[in-house]
């Protein structure tokens, strides 16, 4: 079965446990004696020692010596069009206390061997402008200067033609992972953005009043650099950690968890953003990752401490829906009544834009879907961050001779449940398997499809028994199950939830 | 080194047997993580060392020692972090940081995964653990190891199709 977000890929699968498997034998015993320790230590606490003081120190000096720049020049521009002045320590000047060029993270990843201007004409082409103008045609706005590099930095300059809609930098790494590690806009100083604890906070702040447009301040996951709200308030349902979004110069602060997040600040004037700064970090660890001190506790204690459940997953959703949790599992009963579906849900949502195609995935799972705004991880692919009424939707769309289509719907703030399972044995004449369902809060009705491997797509109407229960049995067995799609209302027939697996 | 020589010399014997079961497979788990094998020994050491300060507190010693040769793995990792921003960033150093012993392709998009990734797929595709065995060493929800390793495939298949 193929699911959206723990895609298999046998290939890469086999070669990953043959390849590990392959250096782990490379190890062989016998061990090492173990070190002599004298009987009265045995009281002793062994833990080796932590050092996190001495790391902060370092990372704090690693800061101080990387703003002192770097003598090496490595410039792979083919055709660096005039001799600049703007270093990478300028670039870094409005950036967070600590950023390091040399480990950041890329927010946007291009492969094969484009120039740095290139690569900065990529990214501005995702990330400018709007869902409507084609990524070249908000490239063909805009002048690039690409400056002197310093070492695999290069930072690249750019303002549009006309001279009033925003300007900026976009610092690109060259080499291994090449692309855009920051962007920085003048006037707007992210230096303030810092963790606390878990807790990423600061104030964005906006010395250049003439930037076009308000600012939208954006928290994102890394990996998922959604603009899940664009240009509108975030929903009442974002789940904190998933993205939030703050007015222009309001002060903010995000619980990202153990997810390294994205800040992203778009000055969006007429919708479409003119201009962007953005920076990843790095998510501090949880000291709570560390083993227990077990020598400190009681047994009882300890067992605690070894038994800790893990936080319950949907725990708004399980709690919305709690007075219908003592369903049984799906098993003596049977399968969820089908039908054969009309529309093939399942085929690529196509358009001439992001904005198209996403409005086509809408119209085959029918409801309504509109695309406020679109974020590029890849070059290439786009995230769309879409909205079905009041609900967020996140689109995953890519371009292909011209032609845009969209997949891989999901609803940010619902609880994804993908697993499925055979319920009766492997070659049961009678085949059924159970297919977990997400939910959100509120789901009381809905629609799930899902094709088998004839290319049939079956239809199930969900009641809020369903989503209750999480589960529905249908026939047929797990693998022939291929992909699925849900669509959930609440009471009064709004659409809270919408998914549809990956291209399969 | 007998059992009873080792109690002499101040480790339990039931924690010496588990030494010798247990060894060779964190220590290639330790390897796996932190790719050098001295620092896997010293950390599956030192992982045996604390747990003799605690071994009556301890109820499922293999349990312990694994979450604590993974956590110890990660500490090391932050630390070559540290290291590695004090280099300079010549091709040289950048080709240091992957591994000139055993050129592979794979082996070294691994060594460029985030940790928390490569962690999740170590355990996964080599331990074969389960998705809430994984979340329970990893601290987290299972959700999250699904994603740590969803996103540890796609670096992967992006690292090695340019």
């Amino acid at each position: 079965m193929t699911v959206p977000f723990d895609r298999k890929d046998p290939e890469v699968e086999g070669r990953l446990r043959a390849l590990l498997t392959e250096r782990a034998s490379t190890i062989t015993g016998p061990p090492p004696a173990l070190p002599e320790i004298a009987v009265d230590e045995l009281a002793v606490a062994a833990r080796p020692p932590r050092h996190r003081w001495v790391v902060a120190a370092v990372t704090v000096a690693a800061g101080v010596l990387l703003l002192g720049g770097i003598a090496a020049v490595v410039d792979d521009d083919p055709a660096p069009q005039q001799v600049r002045t703007t270093q990478p320590a300028d670039a870094l000047a409005n950036l967070p206390d600590g950023f390091d060029p040399l480990t950041a993270p890329a927010v946007f990843q291009v492969q094969g061997n484009a120039s740095a201007t290139d690569i900065a004409k990529r990214y501005l082409g995702r990330r400018l402008g709007d869902l409507d103008t084609r990524p070249e045609d908000i490239v063909a706005e805009l002048e690039f200067d690409a400056g002197a590099a310093d070492g695999a930095i290069v930072p690249v300059t750019w303002r549009h033609r006309n001279g009033a809609s925003g300007s900026g930098t976009v610092l690109v790494k060259l080499g291994k992972g090449r692309g855009v590690i920051a962007a920085t806009t003048p006037g707007v100083d992210l230096g303030d953005v810092h963790y606390e604890q878990s807790v990423l906070t600061g104030h964005v702040a906006r010395t250049d009043q003439a930037l076009p447009g308000r600012a939208l301040v954006d928290v994102l996951p890394f990996g998922d650099p959604f603009a899940t709200f664009g240009h509108a308030p975030p929903p009442a349902n974002a789940t904190a950690g998933y993205g939030s979004t703050a007015k222009g110069d309001q002060a903010f602060a995000v619980d990202t968890g153990e997810m390294d997040p994205i800040v992203t600040v778009r000055f969006a004037a007429d919708g479409a953003v003119r201009a962007i700064s953005e920076v990843a970090f790095h998510a501090p660890d949880d000291p709570s990752n560390d083993p227990p001190d077990l020598a400190n506790l009681t047994d009882e204690e300890r067992q605690q401490v070894l038994d800790e459940p893990l936080p319950p997953p949907c725990a708004t959703a399980a709690t919305d829906l709690d007075p219908l949790l003592t369903h049984a599992f799906p098993g003596g009963e049977g399968t969820a009544p089908r039908t054969r579906a009309a529309d093939d849900v399942f085929r690529e949502s196509q358009g001439d834009t992001p904005a198209a195609a996403v409005a086509q995935l809408g119209d085959d799972l029918g409801v309504p879907l509109e695309a406020v705004t679109s974020a590029a991880p890849m070059d290439g692919d786009v995230a769309v961050g879409a909205r079905s009424g009041d609900v967020a939707v996140l689109v995953h769309a890519w371009p292909h001779d011209g032609v845009w289509s969209a997949a891989e719907a999901t609803t940010p703030a619902a609880c994804w449940s993908l697993g499925a399972g055979n319920l009766t044995p492997l070659g049961d004449p009678h085949p059924r398997t159970r297919l977990e369902l997400s939910t959100i809060a509120g789901a009381r009705s809905g629609q799930f499809w899902y094709r088998d491997e004839d290319g049939a797509t079956w239809t199930i109407a969900l009641d809020a028994d369903d989503f209750a229960r999480r589960n529905i049995a249908v026939d047929g067995e797990y693998d022939t199950i291929k992909r699925t799609a849900l669509v959930a209302r609440d009471a009064d027939g709004r659409v809270v939830l919408v998914q549809k697996t990956s291209r399969g | 080194m007998t059992t009873e020589e080792t109690a002499a010399h101040g480790w339990p014997p039931a924690l010496v047997d588990l030494y010798r079961e247990e060894w060779l497979g964190l220590t290639r788990l330790a390897f796996l993580l932190t790719r050098d094998r001295a620092v896997a020994e010293e950390i599956v050491q030192d992982a045996f060392v604390a747990a003799r300060g605690r071994w009556n507190a301890i109820a499922n010693p293999g349990g312990y020692l694994r979450t604590s040769v993974v956590n110890a793995t990660r500490d090391w990792g932050r630390h070559q972090q540290v290291v590695r921003r004090h280099e300079p960033s010549t091709p040289e150093a950048l080709r240091a940081a992957t591994s000139e012993d055993h050129p592979d392709e794979l082996w070294d998009a691994l060594s460029r995964l985030d940790e928390r990734r490569r962690q999740a797929v170590v355990l996964r595709f080599y331990l074969d653990l389960p998705d809430d065995e994984i979340a329970q060493l990893l601290r987290c929800r299972p959700g999250t190891v699904r994603t740590l390793i969803h996103r540890a495939l796609r670096d992967l298949r992006r690292e090695m199709n340019p």
